[in-house]
């Protein structure tokens, strides 16, 4: 990929009739280009050249430097969440971490749930694939577990499914595996739901809320909270019925 | 130069691009971007014919690399399918992180269903086997501010369950009918599993079956030769075909058994999917054509235990084992201690030239035996689906014969299954790569644009028209066959959506009185205005070449605007606006209502005054005649809506022309030209009418004595359309 194709008239020289770096038009000029620019350097990710990506992603953050707005604010933890990524393709993991950290402290500040979700996985998996330690393989055998679970979940296969997830439980009472609980407490809930029993759907999916609140999972929150509102409705109709 | 452009593109400026390569230009969106919308398909189409112009491929690939904004499924061609592949393959180096990457999605956590307190507007993604549905944030700061909800296709939430339809695989032809095609026979596939390869035809012509027989299934396998004397010199094609089939039809047993042995397949028709408990087509066809006719409820439990006890074997459809079972000696030991499935795999016969066809040398009997084969081939297809067994996408479209089978089976129908046909490592999950799967999806739509460019435009001969489409032939003499094998397959089946579609033509602005109307946004579908008659109008020929094109016709003699007739006094009169899938088949579509206007005037009671079309084209390679979209005044009593049926449920552009027409009160007309019966629908709005979208103010009126109407080179993209074509009028509409 040429840089100087992909930059094009984003940092197209002084020509002489163009406004000043600091004139309203050219910032304006240059706010609008900003987004098509981001989704550029996301095909160059996409694509594998990271170099390129990083060269691109770093010049629109050097453009955004004493700029502020509500567009600046939506614009600003993507390209440094993507220049983490393209890190991270690279190979820099300390880079990665420091751009995605920095991704997530951002959208900490504007309040953006769903990139606080994205970045905050985005850095467990640059934590994970910066070397495994013991405890790391160990997590990564309840994580392939878990997706395991999922999946047989996902065709149909509730009980199989929870045979994996009881399997795993054990293990996630402790250490890094910790952070799982939520999610096969709240899987084990979906399963029960699903295989009609209502009273153990009940009691995992209270396990997984709570677990999430306690972890300030956001999303895990969100989804149990309704997760549980569903399964209690279902079991009042279900006693009204009988 | 058959691709080239008119005059009118002469002033169209891309100088910026000229000397960038689509590969370089595909990621800069940056560069693209550039510029106004209303010129944008313009760019890109002069931009598509600025490389080679010999190639379909290359003109598609060179379109969409200056498309500014590409939906999600664009057009794939083979240099598309090259760079995605390169792109994959720079990806998976790193096999360890990408694992790391690939669980987080499976990680999340998983709603039972959707809240239920929500105000029913959600936009959707589907990634794999997951729908997204992304809702806005309660207390939302503003657009962007959204959270997803993701569910697998096989547990929708119950909104999406609510909207679906019964939709089975169908039955195959043998069901109902018995065929003796002259030249078929077919192979039992217990057959090869014993004999542990497929055999020259010679060696076992007794033991194959010439006559069908209902409740058995019958599959055309289209492969490549892999050299000129055997198709499959190491047995390789032979495991993957039995061990897939295999495979598969333990797939059908254990989701029947989940469905009910006769529960059928809920299909959504607005998100164009299969959800709740579905397996793939090929599973499916199988329960429809071979377990309902031997099984009952309780020989299937007995089926879905065997079937459980191979899910080592067949978790990634067979692949695994077919790659080591160089005899099939495993695939007979398994099958020996499964006794209903054995029994259910002596249902299923295959067509495979090597062993189903006399191979040199032949006798005179057989050579006779060869040629009525070779006569029937397309009958011998369609009496069963069609396997498509896939190791190398590029080579095998390269085949004329086997590009030839493939779009057989995707427009005459009958179904088309994909077998994996490679033992490479990027299958792991047993299905075929996504990309190569584009790639066939998407050619019958350059082949019916190469088509029409050859028969309609007649700016290419045959020779050139395959030459084109990147076909090539071992012996010359196939190329006439070939190429009258593609023009009897008339227009694909199915639509190809997305943002990228370029839309020319005539877009026809209903008029009461002073006031012209346009929705504001495309909704998916008018379903607030229900039909109140239904007629029947057969018009399936009217995409037909050999039906409704002649020597003596002319595409210039069927523009985009065709005035016919003045109104008479007292008489009502009527508008006919056409969608079709590009401009070729816009001119055949015109031509066919042109030449047929009492058929249709003594259904709706009007005289046909006028007639326009719009073509929305995903894949704008062929020959443009008018090249330019704009939009003309149509005052009529009545209106009728022109496409193939899935335009009126899922084309954007169909949609606008819909909600527009239903805005002016007049009355209106549905008529699906794929369909021969009850396929002319009338719909009138009642006066308190809202738009599909659900807005109030989703129709602009406008005032006549303020409308500007504007002509587009080029046209606009689908995505553009709306605001431009908005743009054309005063912006003070009502």
């Amino acid at each position: 990929m040429r840089l100087r194709e992909l930059l094009g008239g984003l940092f197209g020289g002084s020509k002489g009739s163009s406004p000043s770096s600091d004139d309203p038009a050219r910032i304006l000029y240059r706010v609008r280009r900003w987004g098509p620019i981001l989704a550029s350097a996301n095909q160059v990710v996409e694509s594998g050249g990271y170099d390129e990506a990083v060269q691109l992603l770093e010049g629109i953050l050097n453009e955004m430097e004493g700029v502020s707005g509500p567009l600046i604010e939506d614009l600003r933890p993507k390209a440094n969440g993507l220049l983490g990524i393209a890190q991270f393709r690279k190979g820099n993991l300390v880079l990665a971490r420091r751009f995605t950290e920095k991704a997530l402290a951002e959208c900490r500040e504007i309040g953006d749930a769903e990139g606080i979700r994205i970045y905050a996985e985005h850095l467990e998996i640059i934590t994970l694939s910066s070397g495994l330690s013991a405890a790391d393989e160990s997590v990564m055998e309840i994580r392939a577990r878990i997706v395991e679970a999922q999946k047989l979940s996902d065709e149909g296969w509730h009980d199989t499914s929870n045979e994996v997830l009881m399997g795993i439980l054990d293990k996630v009472k402790e250490g890094a595996g910790l952070k799982y609980r939520g999610k096969i407490y709240g899987l084990l809930g979906l399963n029960w739901f699903r295989l009609s029993d209502k009273e153990k759907a009940q009691h995992y999916t209270e396990l997984a809320l709570a677990e999430c609140t306690s972890k300030s999972d956001e999303e895990g929150v969100r989804i149990y909270r309704v997760n549980l509102g569903l399964i209690r409705r279902d079991r009042v109709r279900s006693s009204e019925a009988t | 130069m058959a691709a080239r452009l008119s005059p009118i593109f002469d002033a169209v400026e891309i100088d910026a691009w000229a000397s960038v390569s689509p590969e370089s230009l595909i990621l800069n969106l940056g560069l693209v971007a550039e510029g106004k919308a209303g010129t944008a398909a313009a760019r890109a189409l002069k931009y598509s014919r600025a490389g080679d112009l010999a190639s379909y491929d290359g003109i598609g690939f060179r379109l969409l690399a200056a498309t500014p904004k590409r939906g999600q499924v664009p057009l794939s061609t083979v240099p598309m399918m090259r760079h995605t592949r390169n792109v994959e393959d720079v990806r998976r180096k790193d096999s360890a992180v990408e694992e790391i990457v690939a669980q987080q999605e499976f990680l999340r956590h998983r709603p039972i269903d959707l809240p239920e307190d929500l105000d029913g507007r959600f936009q959707y993604e589907i990634k794999g086997k997951l729908i997204h549905i992304i809702l806005r944030r309660p207390g939302s700061k503003g657009i962007g501010d959204d959270e997803e909800w993701v569910f697998p296709l096989a547990s929708p939430p119950q909104l999406l369950l609510q909207m679906t339809q019964d939709r089975d695989e169908p039955l195959i032809f043998t069901q109902v009918y018995q065929a003796k095609v002259p030249g078929a026979f077919w192979i039992p596939v217990s057959l090869v599993v014993e004999s542990g390869g497929i055999r020259r035809m010679q060696e076992w012509r007794e033991r194959l079956q010439e006559r069908t027989e209902p409740g058995q299934f019958y599959c055309f396998i289209s492969h490549r030769w892999q050299t000129p004397a055997h198709p499959d010199p190491e047995g390789l094609q032979a495991r993957f075909i039995t061990w897939q089939l295999f495979a598969r039809l333990c797939e059908a047993v254990r989701v029947a058994s989940v469905r009910g042995l006769n529960g059928a397949r809920k299909f959504s028709p607005s998100l164009g999917f299969a959800i709740g408990r579905s397996g793939s087509p090929l599973a499916e066809a199988l329960i429809v054509n071979v377990l309902r006719f031997a099984l009952d409820d309780e020989i299937l439990g007995a089926a879905e235990r065997e079937a459980r006890g191979c899910e080592e074997f067949v978790r990634d459809y067979g692949i695994k084992a077919a790659r080591q079972d160089s005899d099939l000696a495993q695939l007979r030991e398994t099958l020996q201690g499964l006794p209903i499935l054995s029994q259910l795999m002596q249902q299923i016969f295959i067509w495979y030239d090597y062993g189903a066809m006399p191979q040199p040398p032949r006798t005179p009997e057989e050579d006779s035996v060869f040629r009525a084969a070779l006569q029937h081939l397309t009958a011998i297809q369609i009496t069963g689906r069609t396997a498509i067994l896939l190791d190398e996408a590029e080579d095998y479209l390269s085949r004329g014969w086997c590009t030839l089978e493939s779009v057989v089976a995707d427009t005459l129908g009958g179904g088309q299954d994909l077998l994996v046909g490679s033992a490479r490592q990027t299958i792991e999950s047993g299905s075929v790569e996504h990309y190569f799967d584009m790639l066939l999806q998407d050619r019958p739509h350059l082949i019916w644009r190469a088509v029409l460019d050859a028969e309609v435009f007649r700016v290419q001969t045959s020779k050139e028209c395959l030459s084109r489409l990147g076909l090539a032939v071992t012996d010359p003499g196939d190329i006439p066959f070939i190429y009258q094998g593609l023009v009897s397959l008339n227009s694909p089946q199915k639509i190809h959506i997305d943002d990228s579609e370029i839309v020319t033509g005539v877009f026809p602005l209903p008029v009461a009185g002073r006031t012209a109307f346009i929705a504001k946004r495309a909704g998916r579908k008018l379903d607030d205005i229900k039909p109140c008659e239904v007629l029947s109008l057969d018009w399936t020929g009217a995409s037909c070449l050999r039906d409704n094109w002649g020597p003596a016709d002319k595409a210039e003699a069927f523009p985009a605007w065709l005035p016919l007739q003045q109104a008479e006094p007292g008489k009502r009169c009527c508008h006919v606006a056409v969608v079709a899938s590009c401009e070729g088949e816009a001119v055949l579509m015109a031509k066919w209502i042109h030449g047929r206007l009492p058929e249709l005037e003594s259904l709706v009671k009007a005289r046909v005054a006028s007639i326009s079309w719009l073509a929305t084209d995903i894949a704008p390679v062929g020959h443009l005649v008018n090249g330019t979209l704009r939009g003309v005044l149509v005052e009529a009593d009545v209106w009728v809506l022109a496409a193939q049926g899935g335009r009126f449920v899922n084309c954007s552009t169909t949609s606008t022309l819909q909600q527009s027409i239903a805005a002016s009160k007049v009355t209106y007309f549905e008529l699906t030209l794929d369909s021969g019966k009850d396929n002319l629908c009338q719909r009138t709005p009642s006066p308190a009418h809202k738009s599909g979208t659900g807005d109030e103010d989703s129709v602009l009126a406008l005032d006549l004595d303020r409308l500007k109407l504007t002509g587009y080179v080029g046209g606009l993209f689908r995505h553009d359309l709306l605001k431009n074509l908005i743009s054309l009028s005063d912006d003070r509409g009502r």
